[in-house]
C-alpha cells in the first residue's frame, strides 16, 4: 500500500520537458556543437561516453566512426600507430623500397578507415594527386624512367577513374554538393599538376619522353572533370530554393578562410620563387576576392545556387595560386600561372565594394573536405601492451603538425 | 562523437530538467539551466579533456550553475509561487486525474522540505540515481550519502503524513 510519500514521489517522476521544449534545446546545441571544432582526442572520448576504459591499438584503429569526414587526420593516425616504416614510407618515390607501403599499406588503410563517400571521393583525388607529385619529383631530378612513369601513369588513372565514378553515383543519389565539391576540387588539382608537369618537361628535356604520357592521361581527365564540374554547375545555379542556403554559406566561409590562408602562405614564400609569379598569386587572390564579393551578393538576392558556385570558383582560383607557388619553391623552376580562361574559368566580374572581409568563421566541415590541409592534431592513447598478465600500462601524448601540403 | 552527445541528451535532458526544476521551481530558467551544462559540457569535452562518467559530469555541472543561481536570488515563497501562476500541468505526461490534480501539489510538498533534503530525494527517488553514483555527483563519501539518504527520507514521510493527516481534518 503506497503512502503518500511514495505517491509524491510518482507523481514527481512524470514531470518532463515537453517535446517543443527539448527540440528547442536541442537545436541550440547543435549549432553551438556545429561552430565548436572538435579535437581528434576529443573525438575519442566523444565516443567513449559511456566506457572509461583504455584502448586497445586494434579498437583504435575500429574507431571508423571518428575518421568519417577528415582522411587526412586517418593518415596521420595510421603513421602514429604503425610506427616508424610507415611514417617513412610517406616521402618514398617509385622505386624507393618503402614505396610498396606508401602505396599498399598506408594508401590503403586510409581508405579503409575512411566511412564518409564524399571523403573516399576526396581521398581517391588525393591518392591520384600523390602520383603526379612523385612524377613531378623524380622528373624534376631527371630520374624519371619508363618503368615509374608506367606505374605511376596506371595508378593515377585508377584512382582518378575511381573519382569520377564516385561523383557520377553522387549525381545519380541527388547528392549535388558532394558532386560538385569533389569535382570541383579534383579539376583544380588537375590542372595545376599538368602546368607543373608541362613546365619540369620543358626544363628537363632529357626525362620529357617519360613525363609525356602521364601528361596526356592528366589531359583526358581535366576534360572529363571540366565536363563534370560545369554540368554540376549548371544543375546547382538552378537551384535557387533553400537547400543550398547553408551549402552556400559554409562554402562562402571556406573560400574566405582559403585565400586568408593563402595570402599568408604567399606572404611567407615569396622570396623563394620567381618574383612574377608571387605578384601573379596576390592578383590571382584578388580575383578570387572579387568572386567572393559577387557571391555574398547572390546571397543576398537568395540565389544560393549561384553564390556556391562563385564561391567554388573562388576556392579553384586561390587554390591553383597556391598550388604554383608551392611548385615552384620546391622544384625551384618557374612554372607561372595562366590566365583564367586557359583554365575552363569564365572572367571574375571587377571588385566593387562590397566590403569584402578577409576572415570567416571556420566551419569545420566544409575545410575539412579539401583534401589540402594543414593539420595541428593531438592525440592521446592509452594503449594496454601484452595480453597476458602483464599489465604493462602505455601512456602516449603525441602532438603531430603536418603540412599536407598538395 | 556528437551523435553520443545528443544521444546522451535525449536520454538524460528529463532528469536533468528534474533536478533543477526542483530546486529553483522557474521552468524557464531550468531549462536555461540544462542547456547550460549541455554546452559547458561539451566545451569541456573538445578542449581535450576526459569525462568518466558522463551524467554525473552533467549533473555535478548543472548542480553548480544552480548554486549559483539560487545564491543570486532569494527563494521563492510559495505564495510568491502561486502569484506567478506557474502551472505545472504542461510539465505533466497524460496521467490519471488523481495524479494532474496532485501536480501542483507535488511541488508545494516537495518545497517544504529544505535544500539538501530535497536535492537527495530528487536524485535518488525521482530520478533514481544510485548512491554510489550521488555520492560521486555531491563530491561525498558514499557512507554520507546513505546516511543523508536515510535522514531525508525519515523527515519527508513524517512530513507528508503529517500534512495528510491535517488535511484529513479539515473541512
Amino acid at each position: 500500500m503506497k503512502d503518500e510519500f511514495d505517491k509524491l514521489i510518482d507523481s514527481a517522476k512524470n514531470l518532463e520537458l515537453g517535446s517543443a521544449e527539448k527540440e528547442d534545446i536541442k537545436n541550440v546545441l547543435l549549432s553551438h556543437i556545429e561552430k565548436t571544432p572538435v579535437r581528434i582526442g576529443a573525438e575519442m572520448r566523444l565516443n567513449n561516453i559511456k566506457s572509461a576504459r583504455s584502448l586497445s591499438i586494434l579498437e583504435l584503429l575500429s574507431l571508423r566512426s571518428i575518421f568519417i569526414k577528415n582522411m587526412a587526420i586517418a593518415l596521420i593516425v595510421v603513421l602514429l600507430v604503425s610506427g616508424g616504416a610507415s611514417f617513412a614510407a610517406e616521402g618514398a618515390l617509385p622505386g624507393d623500397v618503402l614505396y610498396p607501403v606508401k602505396v599498399g599499406i598506408n594508401e590503403e588503410v586510409v581508405a579503409a578507415l575512411t566511412i564518409n563517400s564524399e571523403a573516399k571521393a576526396n581521398w581517391n583525388a588525393r591518392v591520384a594527386e600523390r602520383r603526379l607529385e612523385e612524377a613531378e619529383t623524380l622528373a624534376a631530378r631527371g630520374a624519371l624512367d619508363a618503368d615509374a612513369s608506367a606505374k605511376i601513369a596506371a595508378n593515377f588513372d585508377e584512382h582518378a577513374e575511381r573519382v569520377h565514378e564516385r561523383i557520377a553515383r553522387f549525381e545519380t543519389e541527388k547528392n549535388l554538393k558532394a558532386a560538385s565539391n569533389v569535382s570541383s576540387n579534383f579539376e583544380t588539382s588537375l590542372r595545376a599538376h599538368e602546368n607543373i608537369l608541362n613546365r619540369i618537361a620543358e626544363s628537363k628535356t632529357e626525362v620529357e619522353i617519360e613525363v609525356r604520357p602521364i601528361i596526356d592521361k592528366v589531359r583526358i581527365k581535366i576534360d572529363e572533370s571540366e565536363k563534370n564540374r560545369t554540368r554540376l554547375e549548371v544543375s546547382v545555379e538552378a537551384r535557387t530554393n533553400g537547400e543550398f542556403k547553408a551549402a552556400a554559406e559554409g562554402k562562402i566561409n571556406a573560400a574566405e578562410n582559403k585565400i586568408a590562408e593563402t595570402k599568408h602562405f604567399i606572404q611567407q614564400n615569396k622570396d623563394s620563387v620567381e618574383a612574377e609569379t608571387a605578384t601573379k598569386a596576390e592578383a590571382e587572390l584578388k580575383l578570387a576576392e572579387s568572386a567572393v564579393a559577387e557571391g555574398r551578393a547572390k546571397m543576398e538576392a537568395e540565389a544560393y545556387g549561384e553564390a556556391f558556385v562563385l564561391s567554388q570558383k573562388a576556392i579553384r582560383i586561390t587554390q591553383n595560386a597556391k598550388l604554383i607557388m608551392q611548385a615552384e619553391k620546391q622544384f625551384e623552376i618557374e612554372i607561372g600561372i595562366p590566365p583564367l580562361h586557359l583554365r575552363g574559368e569564365s572572367q571574375v566580374k571587377a571588385r566593387a565594394d562590397f566590403g569584402g572581409q578577409e576572415s570567416g568563421s571556420v566551419r569545420e566541415d566544409e575545410t575539412k573536405s579539401e583534401s589540402e590541409i594543414d593539420v595541428e592534431s593531438s592525440m592521446e592513447t592509452e594503449t594496454n601492451v601484452g595480453p597476458r598478465g602483464d599489465s604493462s600500462n602505455v601512456k602516449s601524448e603525441s602532438k603531430v603538425k603536418i603540412d599536407l601540403g598538395l | 562523437m556528437t551523435e553520443n552527445f545528443i544521444k546522451s541528451y535525449d536520454n538524460h535532458s528529463d532528469e536533468l530538467f528534474r533536478f533543477a526544476y526542483f530546486r529553483i521551481r522557474d521552468r524557464e530558467l531550468a531549462k536555461d539551466l540544462v542547456q547550460d551544462s549541455f554546452i559547458r559540457t561539451w566545451n569541456y569535452i573538445t578542449a581535450g579533456r576526459e569525462i568518466e562518467n558522463f551524467r554525473a559530469f552533467l549533473y555535478r555541472t548543472l548542480r553548480n550553475l544552480v548554486i549559483d543561481e539560487s545564491r543570486k536570488k532569494k527563494s521563492a515563497s510559495l505564495d510568491a509561487l502561486a502569484d506567478e501562476g506557474f502551472d505545472p500541468a504542461d510539465s505533466f505526461r497524460k496521467i490519471e486525474l488523481e495524479h494532474r490534480l496532485d501536480s501542483k501539489n507535488t511541488i508545494d510538498k516537495l518545497s517544504a522540505l529544505n535544500e539538501d533534503d530535497r536535492e537527495i530525494i530528487v536524485m535518488r527517488f525521482i530520478n533514481e540515481l544510485g548512491p554510489k553514483e550521488i555520492a560521486e555527483i555531491l563530491g561525498e563519501s558514499e557512507n554520507v550519502v546513505s546516511v543523508r539518504i536515510n535522514r531525508a527520507l525519515k523527515k519527508a514521510r513524517e512530513l507528508f503524513t503529517k500534512t495528510v493527516e491535517n488535511q484529513k481534518f479539515n473541512f
